[in-house]
């Protein structure tokens, strides 16, 4: 694309001939050529400007990542020459999408990529928010050579960034100790859908549960081993009904997210089987008894529903006798199928985050204490967590928990 | 990495380089002039004046520097004035001293980066003035200099407007500091870029069309005019030491003792190699001065005196009684020596541009004025082409002139060997056209050019001598014989002085003209076609008429080929048409928006200097005003103009670092008593932090 420069030397140059015209002074035609000339001769070079160059990002040593909210990650963008001409006066503009939005542009300036050479950026970002981030594409600026031309172009560079939500480590949680105290919290066989370990076949097993690995490393026939599910287990709800904007980091969804991380790996720890549920529709709930990662993985990708729909999951089908709810955006219509669960046998806990507490909230947006009034009148365990660096110590009101540590994951 | 900092083109410049790139071409392009004009004192005080301007705009970038600006546009005027009166008091270049000083003086307002593209527009501007000077490719030289600087500038603003733009600069690790520090290496392909351009800036060069019709401004020299009247004498500057160098030395003289009222074929002598003139022509001619019709066996001269004055149409144009053709062509002459008072000129002219009251044309055409010209003078002529074509010119035969003279008068001195060759040469030709063709040839391949041929014996005829005995010579000794053999057969024949075209460059388009380019060639008048030109000289151009109208840089190397003409002098002379009735009405426009805009300004500037004045009451206290062209001080020094909808105190919240200062502004502007000893004591403390800082 040809600058304002270029305009200027094309101009330049006729101005040069109209002037050589009326003098017939041979080196204003010699002026007026070289102007007009190096403007072909810049498109041809400027055309070639970007050819050849290829990226490879590295993010924390690899491709992917995985990582979580608020940790650091080394990425090094490596971008190489394959020309025998080296590469000069390149911008490249970098869109880092897990940062905070300030830093999330870099512009960086490479005077020479040497032929066949590499040059590297280095930089650390700091994850701003949980998410899967796929890394859009560097744009390669070149105004070489003297700026008459520009050619921009994109350069994919595939990365992949899965940032976990924070977990924050409760070292304990009243509610969940209380209802889960006499339970056995060592695993036992039984016919449950968790596989605990494999042992011989005995006949009566179904073929369906013959580990067949074992079989053939062994010899002899080998069957999966299943946890007894019949003992109280923990099914954590997270309503992704949330009617407002989920642009901010700092939104009661966000919150809810975290909550439940934290809640679940909470229980993780403490030996329970941990169940989710939440609305299907866009993105698949795992089933069963869910490892942290497993659950992270999911709370990484999660995003808020525009539908409500709460309501089905707390139909009692399906559900281990201690419930966790976690709702961002309370209303009244959730307190009848709340109070009718709990009714039912459900021990429940509810944590609702309270979203006329959080930034940017509006007249219309909902208060949680009377909500979480009515549900406590109702027996029920109820947390409403207000916006702060303190909804930890809302969870365990001892303080004793303060400790913010994050679990071990294994990708 | 660092913070990306946001600069316009109006900032001040911080780059030490670029500023560098622009004074470094600057002093190239002054180097140019100095060298075309052969001025040399201007490239010491440009450069020295240039220096300074440039060390202060980059010391007090971050300034107003109101007084060296009003000092600049002073300065510029000035400058205007001394161009002006250089152009009519005829001092040598004025317009290269203009562009010189000019571009010496802008230089102390090269502040941001604007300012400096700018200086290199003035640069190019001087090149300009060196190009319309220069007569030689050694110009060249100083034009690749100063677009390598050029390029280099335009290089290193690209790379220090991206790293301003970007967070982070990345370099590779093995660059050399000494690459990393100039940012030159690397040109993406340098050599491509080089071998681009160097072939397509020729191609443009070639097949750019080039412009033969009338330019709008002709080049003449203004500081004349000449307001002798014309006379038939011809006034050569060094015709009597020629006299006494012609007849027996060796040493080569600069002037032509054909330039004078009389042609003696008995002198001897060589021309020197000094260059006399340059002219600039689309199209090849000889540059014809005039012609002698009287022979009398050793001696031409004019037979008539008479001279038809032509007074000037304005604008010191001149307009001869030759009818208008479609092709005709413009020609400059810029005079290197003193010439005699002759108008040279190609073709056959139509009108002369010339800085004098009048003119004259003599009986054979020849363009005289009333005295000689200085070297350094400039005029133009517009000519149409002499040209003709043999089959016209064979059915056409020749005829007696109209003017009354007699080109057939013929001595008594003339032998009659000389008539019976005339004769014999013409024997097997049928037509006027044949024979002057079969004279002409027979001169060119019988006849060895010499310099110096023997000494003319007395009592014999010059051609007698030439044919017969020396049977070698110079041109005028091949002239006279050709015509008197002309002559002889009833072929109306005259003899004509002037200078061979010259030599060609083709980068400057200018034809170099040398003493020793002076020339004699033959005319023959042909019935309905005029006099048409012939040379009998061996080393020059048999048939010297004007050639083809050059369209293009090499038209000459294809002359025999018929390429597409492009009617851009049609164009160009409808424009010019245009633009000639415009004029007078476009100036009248500017110059009333030039009033408008002075009248304009004037108003904003009484309005500003009024906004400034402080009330009576203020004026009168010279504390109050110390305190108050303090404040106006540090608004310049801080960049922080209070607006007008501002009050001092509103002013001082946005800049904290003149807080101080406004307390005082308000105590002495508003509280009713005159400030005390106090007020004076807070103001020299603010100064003193302020120096300190």
């Amino acid at each position: 694309m040809p600058t304002t420069r270029a305009a200027t030397f094309l101009i330049a140059a006729i101005t040069f001939y109209l002037f050589g015209n009326q003098t017939q002074i041979g080196w204003l035609y010699v002026i007026s050529a070289l102007l007009a000339g190096l403007i072909p001769a810049a498109y041809w070079l400027n055309r070639r400007a970007l050819r050849g160059i290829t990226a490879e990002r590295h993010t924390g040593g690899g491709l992917h990542a995985e990582i979580h909210e608020g940790d650091t990650l080394p990425i090094r963008l490596v971008l190489r020459c394959g020309h025998r001409i080296s590469v000069a006066q390149l911008e490249v503009r970098e869109t880092c999408p897990l940062a905070e939005p300030q830093r999330r542009v870099i512009d960086a300036y490479i005077p020479l990529i040497p032929a066949r050479g590499a040059v590297q950026l280095e930089y650390d970002i700091v994850a701003d928010r949980r998410g899967l981030y796929r890394f859009p594409p560097l744009w390669l600026t070149s105004r070489t050579p003297f700026g008459l031309f520009r050619r921009r172009a994109p350069l994919d560079v595939p990365s992949r960034v899965l940032v976990y939500p924070e977990v924050r480590r409760l070292e304990r949680l009243d509610l969940f100790d209380r209802q889960l105290a006499a339970q056995q919290v060592f695993p036992r066989t039984g016919t449950g859908s968790e596989v605990l370990g494999v042992r011989p076949y005995r006949a009566g097993d179904s073929p369906r549960h013959i580990h067949w690995r074992s079989v053939a490393r062994s010899g002899q026939l080998i069957t999966k081993e299943f946890a007894e599910e019949t003992r109280p287990g923990l099914t954590l709800i997270l309503d992704r009904w949330f009617p407002a904007s989920n642009d901010d980091k700092h939104t009661a969804f966000e919150w809810a997210v975290k909550v439940a991380a934290s809640l679940g790996e909470y229980a993780q720890r403490q030996g329970y089987p941990l169940h989710l549920r939440a609305d299907a529709a866009d993105l698949p709930v795992p089933g069963g008894a869910l490892p942290t990662d497993a659950l992270l993985q999911y709370l990484a990708r999660v995003q808020p529903t525009v539908a409500p729909g709460l309501e089905p999951l707390l139909t009692g089908q399906g559900l281990q006798s201690f419930v966790a709810v976690v709702v961002p955006w309370p209303h009244a219509e959730i307190i009848e199928a709340l109070i009718a669960l709990h009714q039912r046998g459900f021990t429940l806990l509810v944590a609702l985050l309270n979203p006329v507490t959080f930034p940017n909230a509006s007249s219309s947006t909902p208060d949680a204490v009377p909500i979480a009034g009515e549900l406590k009148a109702a027996g029920i365990d109820t947390l409403a967590l207000r916006f702060g660096p303190d909804w930890m110590a809302q969870i365990q009101p001892d303080g004793a928990a303060q400790v913010l540590e994050r679990p071990e994951i294994t990708p | 990495v660092t913070g990306v900092q946001h600069s316009t083109r109006k900032s001040p410049e911080e780059s030490g380089r670029l500023r560098v790139l622009v004074f470094a071409a600057q002093i190239v392009a002054f180097l140019a002039l100095a060298y075309v004009t052969q001025l040399w004192w201007l490239w010491p005080v440009g450069t020295l004046i240039l220096a300074a301007g440039h060390f202060y705009a980059y010391r007090s970038r971050h300034r107003r520097g109101s007084l060296v600006r009003l000092g600049t546009f002073i300065a510029l005027h000035a400058a205007i004035l001394w161009l002006l009166a250089g152009i009519f008091q005829g001092q040598p270049y004025p317009q290269a001293q203009f562009a010189v000083i000019v571009t010496a003086l802008v230089s102390f307002e090269l502040r941001s980066r604007l300012n400096l593209y700018s200086g290199l527009g003035l640069g190019l501007i001087n090149l300009y003035v060196a190009a319309t000077l220069s007569r030689d490719t050694v110009f060249g030289v100083f034009l690749l200099i100063f677009l390598g600087l050029w390029l280099a500038f335009l290089w290193v603003a690209d790379s220090e407007d991206a790293t301003r733009r970007s967070s982070v600069v990345i370099r590779p690790q093995s660059e050399p500091d000494r690459l990393r520090r100039f940012h030159l290496r690397g040109l993406g392909g340098r050599m491509q870029f080089v071998a681009a351009t160097a072939i397509i800036i020729p191609l443009i060069f070639l097949f750019t069309p080039r412009f033969a019709g009338r330019p709008l401004f002709m080049p003449i020299s203004l500081q004349l005019p000449i307001r002798s009247n014309p006379t038939s004498q011809v006034i050569n500057p060094a015709l009597p030491l020629i006299r006494l160098q012609g007849t027996a030395t060796d040493q080569p003289g600069e002037y032509y003792y054909g330039f004078a009222d009389s042609l003696d074929l008995s002198y001897r002598g060589t021309l020197s190699d000094t260059l006399m003139m340059y002219v600039s022509s689309p199209a090849w001619s000889y540059w014809r001065g005039y012609a002698y019709d009287h022979y009398d066996g050793r001696l031409w001269s004019q037979s008539s005196n008479e001279l038809q004055t032509i007074r000037s149409a304005g604008m010191a144009r001149f307009s001869l009684n030759n009818e208008p053709a479609d092709d005709s062509f413009v020609q400059s002459f810029y005079l290197t020596q003193d010439m005699p008072n002759i108008i040279w000129a190609g073709g056959e002219p139509i009108e002369v541009f010339f800085a004098a009251d009048e003119i004259a044309v003599d009986t054979s055409g020849g363009i005289r004025i009333g005295e000689s010209l200085p070297a350094g003078t400039v005029y133009s002529v517009i000519s149409t082409r002499q040209t003709s074509d043999p089959d016209e010119l064979r059915a056409a035969g020749t005829a007696v002139s109209a003017d009354g003279l007699d080109y057939l008068q013929l001595p008594e001195t003339i032998t009659e060997r000389t008539r019976a060759l005339a004769y014999e040469l013409t024997a097997d030709a049928s037509t006027d056209y044949d024979r002057v063709i079969a004279i002409r040839d027979h001169l060119l391949a019988s006849y060895p050019y010499d310099f110096f041929p023997p000494p003319q014996a007395p009592n014999t005829d010059a051609v007698d001598q030439f044919l017969f005995v020396d049977q070698r010579g110079v041109c005028e000794q091949y002239v006279s014989a050709m015509i008197v053999l002309l002559r002889e057969l009833g072929i109306p024949a005259r003899f004509v002085v002037g200078y061979g075209s010259g030599e060609y460059n083709r980068f400057t388009g200018y034809y170099e003209v040398r003493a020793n380019d002076a020339h004699a060639w033959v005319e023959v008048h042909f019935d309905g076609h005029g006099w048409v030109p012939f040379d009998p000289t061996p080393g020059w151009v048999g048939n010297p008429e004007t050639g083809p109208v050059n369209r293009w840089v090499f038209s000459d190397m294809f002359a025999g080929v018929d390429l597409p003409q492009l009617p851009l002098g049609n164009i160009a002379s409808a424009g010019a048409a245009v633009f000639n009735a415009a004029v007078g009405p476009l100036l009248v426009v500017i110059g009333a928006a030039m009033v408008g805009m002075i009248v304009y300004g004037g108003r904003l500037l009484w309005l500003r200097l009024d906004a400034r004045r402080a009330p009576a009451w203020i004026r009168s206290d010279p504390l109050r005003r110390q305190i108050l062209a303090e404040y106006r001080r540090a608004q310049r020094r801080y960049r922080a103009r209070r607006a007008p909808s501002q009050t001092v105190q509103e002013h001082a919240r946005q800049h904290p670092e003149l807080a101080e200062l406004a307390h005082l502004v308000d105590i002495a502007a508003y509280r009713p008593s005159p400030p005390d000893e106090s007020l004076l004591t807070r103001l020299q403390l603010w100064r003193h932090r302020q120096r300190r800082r």
